[in-house]
This record gives C-alpha cells, structure tokens and sequence, in this order.
C-alpha cells in the first residue's frame, strides 16, 4: 500500500462528497458559513452512498462486473460534483448565515462584555483531542470479528474475481443463487470499489485500517452537525455537548451490543453504520425536515439517508423507516401538517422497495 | 374464549420478558439507563430544554414503548430476527438526549465557577456509569496491515506460493476452523472447502470439517472426505504429527508455520 494510493482513498471519501454537498449544503437554509463545509460533506457523503445502492443492485442482478460498476459510480460522482460546485458559485447561493451577526463578525460579546469568538470556545482543543486520540487508537489498533469472514471477504472476492456478489465469500464457489438476506446491501461492494478506485489497497486493509477512522470523523461530523441544530447560538454548548457525546462513545463498552461499541470496534461493517452513523442522521434530518420545517429539500436527504441506510444493511430497511414513521407522528400531527405522512412515504419508497424485493427474493 | 385469553397472555408475558432480556444485554450492567431516564426528566421539567421535548423526548419514550410491546414486539422479531431483537435498541439517541440535557442544565449556572464544577460532575458521572471501549478488552496490537492473524497470513502465502510453482490457477483448501473465518479475508484467490457457514448449516463437506476439527483425526476418514471435496491442500494442526501416515496416501508436507502444517495431495487435479 502506497501513500499515492492512501492519498486516491482520502481524494474519494472526502473532496469528492464535498464538491458533491457543496450545492446541497448551499441550498440548506439552517447551514450556517461556520458549518458550511461540515454540511456539504455530510449531504454529499449520503447522496454518492445513495447513488451507489441504486446503481449497484440493478448491476448485481444484470452481473455486470465490478470494474463496470466503479467506472460508472465515479463518472457520475464527478458529474454530479463538477454540477454542484458551479451551481454552488452561484450568487444567489452563497452563504447568508441564519443570522446577520453570523454573517459579519466572526466575534461576539458576551454578557461580562468580554470578546470571543464566536466558533471557539475553551472546550474545542479538548474535544479536538479526544477526538483525534480515538482516530489514531481505532486507527493503530486492531479487533478482530468473525462476521468479516462474509462481509470482508464479500470484498475481496469481488475484487479477485471482478464480479458483484457472484461468489460465496466462505468457499469461492460460484453461488447457485445470490443469498437474499445480503444482495441488497451493496456496502461490501463499496469496500470493494473503493478499493479498486484507490489503485488497489487491498479490500481488507482497506477495511480495517482506514475506513474506521474515515467512519469515527464522519459521525463526529454528524453530531456537530446535530450540536450546531440544537444550540444555533451558542458554540460553548455546542462543543460541552460534543464533547459529552464523544465521553458517551467512548464508555458504552458495558456491552457488546452497543451502538458506541460498534462504532469503534466494527466500524467497517455496515451494520455498524445503521447503528452509529444512520440514527443520528435520522434524528437530525427529521428535526430539520419537519420541526423547523426548513425546506422540502429535507426530504430529498432523507430519502439518500434511507437508502444509505438500506446500503449499509438489511436492518437498515426496519432501523430507517420505524424511526422516520415515529418521528413523523409526533411532528405532524401536532402541528396538523398532514403533508408530512405522504413525504414520509416517499423517503421510504427505497426502503419499500428492498422489503418488498427481499420477500419476493427469499 | 378463556382459553385463547390465557395463551395470548402467556405470549405478551413471554414477548416482554424477551425484550426487557435484550434491554438488559444491550445495557448490561451499566448506569446508562438511569442517566437517560434522568435526563428524559430533565428534558420535561426544565425551562430551556422543554423546547425540545418534541425532538427527544417523546420519540424516545415512544421507542421504548414500541420495543416492549408485546405486539409490536412480536412484528419488530419477525423482521429483524428473534436473535438480534437487541438492535432495536440502536434507535433509542440516548447520547443524544444524555448529552443535551446535562449541557442544559451546566448552562442553567450563570457562573463559570459552578458550570466548570457541572461540568466535571457530568464527565465523572460518565465515566463510572460506563465501560472504556478503547482499551484491552476490545482491542489488540496491531500485527500488520490486514488487522488478521499473523499466523494465517503465513498459511495462505505458502498456499499461494505451492500453487504457482505446481501451476495450480485456483487452489483449494480444506483448513481447520480458526482458519476458515480469516483466509479469505487476505487472499481470495484460495478457495476452500467449506467456510464460517459451516459451523451454522448442514452443508455436504460436514464430514470433513468434523475429521479436520477433531482433537485426533482418523486418518483414512479424513483422505477420504478430503478427496471427495476435491482439495489441492490439506492444512491441519502441527501437534497431530499425521505427516507419514498422510504421506502413504500422497499427501506431503509442503510448508509449516508456528502450529499448523500445509500439505499437498499429489493426486489432486490441480485444475
């Protein structure tokens, strides 16, 4: 593995996605300029996970071969991320901030009358540190899990035999019919372009040693997205409460089943992501879709979270829908915004859809 | 009409009490739960947080409630499986709501002095009410950049080396147990004879996973199933010392690591 081909791996998960969020972040009135950037890459990582499912599953059932799908994925990341940097440029998307003291000074005075920024706080070294002191632990360090033995190998047999799930994992034997519980979930097979996209970082090293990471500072960029949502004005509350996440995270090793000890134990895997980065995207894109009811624009995003979320895992299909069908409940009806039940529906339409395929499949 | 009465009530009591056992898996011994309890309160009671009821509050109390009812237990089972009911509990944002509540009440101190004290108050509450995952427990050196055993890496290169000097394009392997999970993983090229899934489902190479897993193989069983899955190599524990009674059956030893030795059947086809 060479830095060249690191450097390709880091090209596609963190530039590509923010060019690609850039338009869609653009468009988010609650984005502030502090959270800008936070935002494109949460909003594109969704939309190229969600392109990926949707491609990636037709091309499994036609057996068009890995390297097929990674052409086709990439040209249409970097049509889509080329569109959303121009459109992003546009005069009338540039950033306004939610506020005018957002947008023209980047201090504030608080009630002794002292000066502070208005994006620091004392608190943002410590959780930067703990931060990056779980990256580089998750990073450096190794868990082992059996479940890699299907999953993983999922990867590697698709980049050894550049086919898409045509192969059992266990034996690499040719399947008699693709297992139905795991043809709908194309994570593996993100592992496995990914991999061929980086110049050939082998699936497993791939796996182990830099998606974890990758996945840590993607859910940390969530819950700062969720921080920014629930203490718009105050960047003191927002990084307690980041850093009271991350403490959160750190000691949820009580248990095996765990959310937090997925995150950091199998981040890889894509159950690990429905469990550590799909429910708080849940919990945020609701809020923003319906409570503050900032935008149709909303429900586009949680249509790519729910399909992510189905990308990831099967359980991705019931741990996705249950929750928007919650949270839509006590939003709408409340609030008598019936309109609210059939946008809903129509961010679960993939989820559905993978429901209906896997009865028929199974 | 009694009758059905007492067996739905045997049902919903049975249903519960395997939720409540999967809350109790999920939390295990943990403070967790009475922190997010604490802090659903706080969330209800205090004055700055109650904006916030709709987005945390009553969502989660509404989980909770889906995940012990008995009859939406019994369709949660259906569709995420009876064994992993526990991940329903992935939906409740208890670090959500946790990390909320304490901020709001830090902030309900207008002085510096008390929120710092809140503050260290909250992190030592965490702190005692959880488990460190970042530790021995959960983590090991890493041995190379796979993140596998060191040791199954030495395997698969001598498969792979074996294969290309006796120009085998796809070797087969029939490996023990511990092996099966991670080979793979590194080299996908080296098929084998059965996988994890063995040890779950009845699958036709049981015969020979039962003789390579045995503490002392019998011997011709073990050829014979070995060459009915049509294997190139054999990989078997070093300690069984099987070397010259596998060689009368063309079975030679062509590599060892630290406990395991890889052997080639002569015979095999090679194809």
């Amino acid at each position: 593995m060479k830095m060249l081909n690191v450097l390709l791996f880091i090209l596609l998960v963190v530039p590509m996605p923010l060019l690609n969020g850039l338009f869609w972040s653009a468009k988010d009135k609650s984005s502030s300029r502090s959270h800008h950037l936070l935002s494109a890459l949460f909003y594109g990582m969704f939309l190229e996970f969600a392109l990926f499912e949707i491609l990636a599953i037709p091309m499994v059932f036609f057996k068009c071969s890995l390297l097929q799908l990674s052409v086709t994925w990439l040209a249409l990341s970097l049509v889509l991320a080329v569109f959303s940097f121009c459109k992003s440029l546009h005069p009338a998307l540039r950033k306004t901030g939610t506020s005018a003291a957002d947008e023209t000074s980047t201090e504030a005075v608080d009630s002794d009358g002292i000066r502070t920024r208005k994006w620091f706080s004392p608190l943002l070294p410590v959780v930067l540190l703990c931060i990056l002191l779980q990256f580089f632990y998750v990073t450096f360090n190794q868990h082992i899990d059996e479940d890699d033995a299907f999953y993983v190998a999922t990867a590697t047999t698709a980049v050894e035999t550049n086919t898409l799930m045509e192969y059992d994992p266990y034996t690499g034997d040719l399947y008699s019919e693709p297992p139905a519980r795991y043809v709908l979930s194309a994570w593996p097979l993100y592992l496995a372009v990914l991999s061929t996209l980086s110049g050939g970082i082998h699936p497993t090293i791939l796996a182990h040693l830099l998606i974890p990471g990758f996945v840590l500072l993607f859910a940390y960029c969530i819950y700062a997205l969720i921080a920014k949502s629930l203490f718009p004005d105050d960047c003191s509350k927002q990084h307690l409460f980041l850093l009271l996440i991350s403490l959160l995270l750190s000691f949820s090793g009580f248990s095996v089943y765990s959310s937090g000890t997925f995150l950091f134990v199998r981040a890889w895997q894509g159950k690990a992501l429905v469990a550590s980065i799909t429910q708080p995207t849940l919990f945020y894109l609701c809020r923003c879709a319906m409570k503050e009811d900032n935008g149709t624009i909303f429900w586009f995003y949680l249509f790519c979270a729910v399909t992510a979320s189905c990308m990831f895992s099967s359980m991705g299909v019931i741990l996705a829908t249950v929750p928007i069908g919650i949270y839509t409940l006590i939003y709408a009806v409340p609030q008598r915004k019936w309109r609210y039940f059939y946008r809903s529906a129509f961010s679960c339409l993939y989820a559905v859809f993978c429901g209906i395929a896997y009865l028929i499949l199974s | 009409m009694t009758a059905i009465i007492e067996i739905l009530v045997e049902r919903f009591v049975a249903y519960f009490s395997e939720a409540l056992r999967c809350f109790q898996l999920y939390f295990a011994d943990s403070f967790y739960p009475i922190l997010f309890v604490v802090s659903l309160a706080l969330i209800f009671f205090h004055p700055n947080a109650k904006k916030e009821r709709s987005s945390l509050l009553w969502p989660n109390l509404a989980f909770l409630a889906l995940t012990f009812f008995p009859p939406t237990i019994y369709l949660l089972m259906k569709m995420v499986g009876i064994l992993v009911y526990w991940r329903v509990f992935w939906m409740l944002t208890f670090p959500i709501v946790i990390a909320y509540a304490i901020t709001q009440w830090v902030h309900s101190f207008s002085r510096q002095f008390f929120q710092t004290v809140a503050v260290l108050i909250a992190v030592v509450a965490i702190i005692f009410s959880g488990q460190l995952i970042l530790s021995e427990e959960y983590f090991t050196e890493r041995e190379n950049y796979y993140k596998l055993p060191a040791e199954v890496l030495e395997v698969a290169d001598i498969i792979s080396e074996q294969a290309e000097e006796q120009g085998i394009e796809s070797p087969k392997a029939a490996v023990p147990e511990y092996l099966c999970v991670y080979i793979r993983q590194y080299d996908a090229s080296i098929r084998l004879a059965y996988g994890r899934n063995m040890v779950k489902w009845d699958v036709p190479q049981s015969g020979l996973y039962s003789q390579i897993n045995r503490k002392i193989p019998q011997t011709q069983k073990l050829v014979k199933h070995f060459r009915k899955a049509e294997c190139n190599y054999l990989v078997l524990r070093t300690s069984l010392s099987l070397d010259e009674a596998l060689s009368d059956y063309s079975i030679v030893k062509v590599g060892e690591t630290e406990t395991y030795t890889i052997y080639f059947d002569e015979e095999s086809t090679g194809s």
